[in-house]
């Protein structure tokens, strides 16, 4: 796959990747390197020269599969919707057109709200959370969308370690159940205790495979020159 | 000011033109109130002033080509609206000037064609619109598109509302968001051309969006949002008409004036939000 800007300037290029099913899959790279640009790329939010594939299907065919969680900046936080409206949205993809959330959405809400400790503020207007509470008020909708592949853009940039202990305990444990979960993620110091698979991107998909296969001096600086060394001392 | 509003229901009770325009500004409110609300919260509203403009040319033409006003604005409105989308996505002009560019364009086009054949359409209606002198034709056509629209705004309801708030999600999991976009956009056409006999294409921005703009700042949920800018907008419509038709006021202009004052009451002293409030909390 290749990515290119509409000014022209390449993105991402001669991307080839082949991720399997399962696990918790980190993609790491300096700011700049493509990250995101990946992300959106394999979901088809941005035109690419290249095949995406999911199940040997076009990945647009498996879309109600597919759950992203982009990074809370993009939102409008004064946009009129609860906590409870907004996890509800996670059931919309799977209805269909015309049909509404029925007892049984509206119970896998309360179920997530209430594993995500949010249940004190389901009538909330979303603009009225602390950072922290708002990555979960998404967690608890990527949860109530329960699709088999999840793509997460940063989710711990701006919040609680509380939140972010949450958070992780739950992805890790819908990575135990075989959903497929590739998270960009900035912090180097936790991604041995998060990650069972990396992803190296730096302009391409430098290298992947097993974190332990991955995490080590000579893959790391190839994306991260200076930084790597601090890092695994 | 009692006695003229006591008066006011006699004369509703003994002339069918003033039940018509009640009934079509009741009718027109709730749909303008509702539609206004995804164009506040998308941010379209420039769009709806844009749009509102650019049909000028279409009424022009269609009383030139004697075919029905509607047919004629439907067609410009939504030629503007893929214009302005098109100036936007083949070049690095912003969304607001390429509304400008275009709306504007449309603007001078209808000016001059409507200065060309001055003596058979009345400029005055179109600008300004006057409920009052609204046909029977145009008033059946005012409940069928009222009607559609709230129509697709039931059924698509869940899809408005995601693509509205996270269209990248709704995008990533397969939603129609295109269908949505385009569909947001005929809706504002086609309110907004009916909209053009009860207010003219100047002030008709100001009840899409005042009465959503007000209910934007006292309320938490969209469905709350609807409601109270329905009820703002069916309440301003029957005030503007009242004094309309009580004092000898153009109807439109007075039911922008009546939406615009509570829009300014509401920003001053909600409890939630208002300047008022706001400064007195800060004191205590």
């Amino acid at each position: 796959m290749n990515v290119s800007y509409p000014n022209g300037i390449q993105a991402l290029s001669a991307v080839n990747l082949k991720i399997d099913e399962g696990g918790l899959w980190g993609i790491l790279g300096p700011n700049g390197s493509g990250k995101t640009t990946l992300l959106k790329a394999i979901l088809g939010l941005l035109p690419h020269n290249g095949k995406v594939l999911f199940r040997a299907q076009p990945i647009k065919k498996s879309a109600k599969q597919i759950a992203y969680v982009e990074q809370k900046g993009d939102f409008d936080m004064d946009f009129p919707i609860t906590v409870f409206q907004c996890v509800l949205t996670g059931t919309y993809p799977k209805l269909g057109l015309f049909k509404k959330p029925g007892s049984s959405e509206k119970q896998a809400v309360l179920n997530a709200l209430d594993k995500l400790g949010l249940m004190q503020f389901k009538n909330r207007q979303i603009g009225q959370l602390s950072g922290g509470q708002f990555q979960r008020v998404l967690i608890a909708r990527m949860l109530v969308q329960n699709a088999d592949l999840i793509f997460l853009d940063e989710p711990f940039i701006g919040i609680d370690m509380e939140s972010e202990a949450l958070i992780i305990h739950h992805l890790k444990q819908m990575a135990l159940n075989g959903h497929t979960i590739i998270m960009v993620h900035h912090d180097l110091k936790a991604v041995r205790e998060y990650f069972d698979k990396l992803i190296l991107v730096n302009r391409t998909v430098v290298d992947y495979g097993a974190t332990e296969d991955i995490f080590i001096g000579e893959k790391l600086k190839q994306v991260f020159p200076y930084y790597h060394e601090v890092v695994l001392a | 000011m009692g006695q003229s509003f006591f008066e006011f229901f006699r004369y509703l009770s003994e002339y069918a033109f003033l039940q018509n325009a009640l009934s079509v500004s009741i009718v027109l409110s709730v749909a303008y109130s509702i539609v206004g609300c995804f164009i506040v919260l998308r941010g379209l509203a420039l769009m709806g002033d844009a749009i509102s403009h650019a049909v000028l040319p279409g009424v022009a033409i269609s009383y030139l080509l004697q075919i029905s006003y509607f047919v004629g604005a439907v067609v410009f409105g939504l030629m503007a609206a893929l214009g302005i989308g098109f100036v936007k996505e083949n070049s690095k002009i912003k969304s607001d000037s390429s509304i400008g560019i275009v709306f504007s364009a449309f603007l001078a086009l209808g000016i001059l064609l409507v200065t060309k054949i001055q003596s058979s359409v009345n400029l005055n209606n179109i600008l300004f619109g006057n409920v009052l002198t609204i046909t029977n034709e145009d008033r059946i056509l005012t409940y069928v598109v009222s009607g559609i629209v709230l129509l697709a705004v039931a059924l698509f309801y869940k899809e408005l509302l995601l693509t509205t708030f996270d269209e990248t999600m709704a995008k990533a999991s397969g939603l129609p968001v295109k269908f949505i976009n385009y569909m947001v956009m005929i809706m504002l056409t086609l309110i907004t051309v009916v909209s053009l006999q009860t207010v003219g294409v100047i002030l008709v921005v100001s009840l899409l969006i005042t009465p959503a703009a007000t209910a934007y700042l006292l309320t938490n949920k969209l469905s709350s949002m609807l409601w109270v800018s329905t009820i703002i907008g069916v309440v301003s419509a029957i005030i503007g008409l009242y004094l309309s038709a009580t004092y000898n006021l153009p109807s439109g202009v007075v039911m922008v004036l009546a939406v615009s004052c509570i829009f300014v009451l509401v920003f001053l002293f909600n409890r939630k939000t208002g300047l008022v409030w706001n400064k007195l909390r800060l004191r205590i």
